[in-house]
Parts: structure tokens; C-alpha cells; sequence
């Protein structure tokens, strides 16, 4: 019975059977590992905390017949903080289905895995979790190779954008003028939301919330990256119906 | 589950949609159904019949009933300006054995799962606000797992809640009575020393 022990990150769990919990874990080597905790759903369980969405901890792998199990897990850091805010929960449970997502079992990127607990942290302490979203979409767009083209015209190259620019999800970045009627629908973008992309790939995590950015421009950059993201990976996250329903609650 | 005659396969299979209910575990049962006697297997497929066509769940509370409203929501012993707001019928169950709640309860139908795509929508938390718009109601108990589903819904909640000026509580997180602190997880033991009490 091979038995590996691995850092990670709790992205989703499901109930099975009496007390169990399957949760998806996020490992830098393995990439998504599904495991089975026996018993984590009772109060007494030495699993309850460690195998919570959002955990990041150290889980000890063994495989199973037909599903891997966790015999041991210690925890490392709970964010209790994202737990404790509904607008966080909602940006954190959006995130963590993102990555769900868009990586593969065994596709584990040490970058990708950095990236993220690096946003479960800052995302805890900011007081600007939309901006902070925002950057860890484009951030990790751009790892995984989705980066979306800013500077010149997705079809025709020019670089020398006039007034005029739309954002092309199939052509995966900003379009020109001419260009823009080939296709139906697209939206207009502003400089200063392309620029306020720019920077935030650019920013570390960390520095976010020191931009500044106006509420326009903000749902701007917000609806384009949702976009991009939505028509690479072809369909609407469930997540962002919450997130929706939380953010413009009354 | 060619090996076995049509009747059996079908018994087998309906077993198996049964929840925790394996190929293994649904043969040995539909074993033992052929072993005793008759009027045992229909004594079981009556109750099944009889549950499923009494049980009704309450219009007022949402809670699983043979009469509507339920019995907790038509006695007048109980409080009715404290309403316990709880996922499924069964935590009413287990309110009640306490003993120590006297007060109306709520029956969500489940909560709030951003990841699995349950929205406010999907659970009945318009009926619960329509029960407070009558103006009876004084405090909340939010009584939710203490799980991130359950913060979830309870922090939905509090917020549609509070401005009607009610108030809003969220059962205790803390250590299991008879438990050993050694065993105890971090989190578990913050949340324990956060919600502590005076002596």
C-alpha cells in the first residue's frame, strides 16, 4: 500500500456514508488528489478542523481500492478569518472552485500552489477583497497560460490602439476598432481598466490593496477577467451565483 | 446481476439506490427479505407506503408532520417569540431531545453551498422572513452546522435578519462535553477560548 505524505490545500469536500468526508485537495506535486477522511464529520473526529475547505495543512496520503484515503493530517493554517466573513467566504469559495476547475489530477504546479495560499493569506487580512480577487485571476491566467493579450489588437497585432477597444473572449484579449466588427456583442473596455490590469499582475499580493481604482473601473476589469476565464474554461462557476447574490445583497 | 432471477435483481437494485446502501450490503438484505416470514416484508412495505403518503412537511415551519401546521407550531406552551433555525428535520430531533428549548423552530431544507451551487434561493429562508415580518419573534437562534455551509447560511441570514431588529444569536463553537482537551483541534480550542463565559 503506497503511503506519501503531502502539503495542501483543502478546494472542496463532499459527505459520503455515515460520518465521512471526501475532500479535493490542492498539493504542489500531485496537483488535485481526492482522499477520503473516515469519521471527519464527527464532533470528536481528529480530522473535523484539518479537512475543512479552505485548510492548509499536511495530509498523509494511502491508496485505496477505489478511492485514496487520509490517515493523518495536521493542520497548518485554518483561515478562520475567510470563515467568518460572508463577502471573503464568497471570493474564497469562488477561488478555490477556479482552481478546482482549471487544473487537473496530477497536474500539480508549486507556483500555482504558492499563488494560491499566498491569496487564502492576503485575502484574510485586506480590506479590499475584489482588487485582491481580481489579481489572483489574472496572476494565475497567466501561469496556467490563459494570460489574456492587453497591449495590441488580438487579431491584426497593431499595437497603436486607437479609441475604441473591445475585449474579444474568443480571441483571448483586446481587440481594435476595425477588428471589432468581426464579431458580435463584444464590450467595450477603458484604458485605465487596462492599465489597472497591467498592474495588478504586476503588484505583489501583498501590495494590492494600495491601488487605487474607482468603483467603474473595478466592475469593469472584474466582468472582462470573468469573461476571459468563463470561455476558456467553458462554463459559468456556480460559485459566482453566491458571490453575485452577496455583493449586491442590499 | 444477471445470476439472479428478474424479481431479485430488481429488489437488488432498488435496495442499492438506498443511501450507504452497497451491491454487497443490498444482496444480504434482499436475502434476509426472502427469509422471514410474510407478513414482516409487508409490515415494512407499508410503512414505507404509509411514510411517504402521511408525512407532509409543515407550511409554517417546514419541519416533517402528520397534521399542518406541525404540533411544536400549533402548541401554545411554547415560546413563540424564539424561533431555532436549523438545515434539516432531523437537527429538530435533536433540539428537542435536549429538552432545553422551548421555543418555535425553522427547517431550512439544507444551506447555503456556494461550491455546489445551492444559493440563498434553494433553501427556505423566505418563508422564514415572512414568519418574522409578523412582529412576534425576538431573538434568532441560528443553529446551522458549524461548518463552512453553515457559517455561510448563518451569515446570509444575520444580515437580512438584523435590520428588522431582531436579534440574531449562532449556537456556541466549543469543546465536546466529556472530551479531553489533548485531543482537541486548534481550531476547535481558538473558537472555544473565543466563545468562553464567565464563572
Amino acid at each position: 500500500m503506497a503511503v506519501f505524505t503531502t502539503e495542501g490545500i483543502i478546494l472542496k469536500t463532499q459527505n459520503i456514508g455515515e460520518a465521512d468526508r471526501v475532500c479535493t485537495i490542492y498539493s504542489p506535486g500531485k496537483g488535485k488528489i481526492r482522499a477520503v477522511a473516515k469519521g471527519a464529520r464527527r464532533p470528536k473526529s481528529r480530522f473535523i478542523s484539518s479537512t475543512q475547505v479552505f485548510a492548509y495543512g499536511d495530509f498523509q496520503i494511502f491508496s485505496g481500492k477505489s478511492l485514496d484515503g487520509i490517515s493523518q493530517a495536521q493542520l497548518k493554517e485554518a483561515f478562520p478569518r475567510l470563515h467568518d466573513d460572508l463577502i471573503k467566504l464568497a471570493y474564497a469559495g469562488y477561488i478555490v472552485e477556479l482552481i478546482d476547475k482549471m487544473v487537473g489530477e496530477g497536474a500539480g504546479d508549486q507556483i500555482v500552489f504558492n499563488m494560491l495560499l499566498a491569496y487564502m493569506r492576503v485575502l484574510s487580512e485586506t480590506h479590499d477583497p475584489q482588487l485582491v480577487t481580481v489579481a489572483f485571476e489574472i496572476k494565475i491566467a497567466t501561469v496556467l497560460g490563459y494570460r489574456p493579450r492587453l497591449g495590441s489588437c488580438s487579431q491584426c497585432g497593431k499595437k497603436r490602439l486607437g479609441p475604441g477597444i473591445f475585449f474579444s473572449p474568443e480571441s483571448g484579449g483586446v481587440v481594435c476598432k476595425e477588428c471589432s466588427s468581426n464579431e458580435f456583442g463584444l464590450s467595450r473596455v477603458s484604458r485605465g481598466a487596462l492599465r489597472l490590469l497591467e498592474a495588478l499582475l504586476m503588484a505583489e499580493f501583498a501590495k494590492i490593496e494600495r491601488i487605487k481604482a474607482n468603483r467603474e473601473t473595478r466592475r469593469e476589469i472584474e466582468k472582462l477577467i470573468r469573461t476571459h476565464l468563463g470561455y476558456r474554461l467553458n462554463q459559468r462557476l456556480r460559485s459566482l451565483d453566491f458571490l453575485d447574490a452577496v455583493i449586491n445583497a442590499p | 446481476m444477471s445470476r439472479y432471477v428478474q424479481p431479485m435483481a430488481d429488489l437488488i437494485e432498488q435496495l442499492m439506490r438506498l443511501p450507504s446502501i452497497g451491491p454487497k450490503t443490498a444482496q444480504r438484505l434482499a436475502f434476509h427479505i426472502l427469509k422471514i416470514p410474510k407478513e414482516n416484508v409487508e409490515r415494512l412495505a407499508d410503512a414505507l407506503i404509509d411514510a411517504k403518503n402521511k408525512i407532509i412537511s409543515c407550511s409554517v415551519c417546514g419541519n416533517i408532520t402528520e397534521q399542518d401546521p406541525c404540533s411544536i407550531c400549533t402548541d401554545d406552551r411554547r415560546d413563540k417569540t424564539l424561533i431555532a433555525v436549523v438545515e434539516e428535520s432531523k437537527d429538530v430531533i435533536l433540539l428537542e431531545r435536549t429538552g432545553e428549548f422551548h421555543g418555535l423552530y425553522h427547517v431550512l431544507g439544507g444551506a447555503i453551498s456556494p461550491m455546489d451551487g445551492i444559493g440563498p434561493d434553494d433553501i427556505s429562508i423566505s418563508g422564514l422572513l415572512k414568519r418574522l415580518s409578523h412582529g412576534t419573534v425576538k431573538e434568532v437562534i441560528i443553529a446551522t452546522d458549524p461548518n463552512i455551509e453553515g457559517e455561510a447560511t448563518s451569515m446570509y441570514l444575520a444580515r437580512l435578519i438584523k435590520p428588522l431588529d431582531i436579534k440574531v444569536t449562532r449556537i456556541a463553537h466549543g469543546l465536546p462535553v466529556g472530551g479531553d482537551l489533548e485531543y482537541a483541534d486548534e481550531v476547535t480550542i481558538a473558537r472555544a477560548i473565543e466563545g468562553r463565559r464567565e464563572l
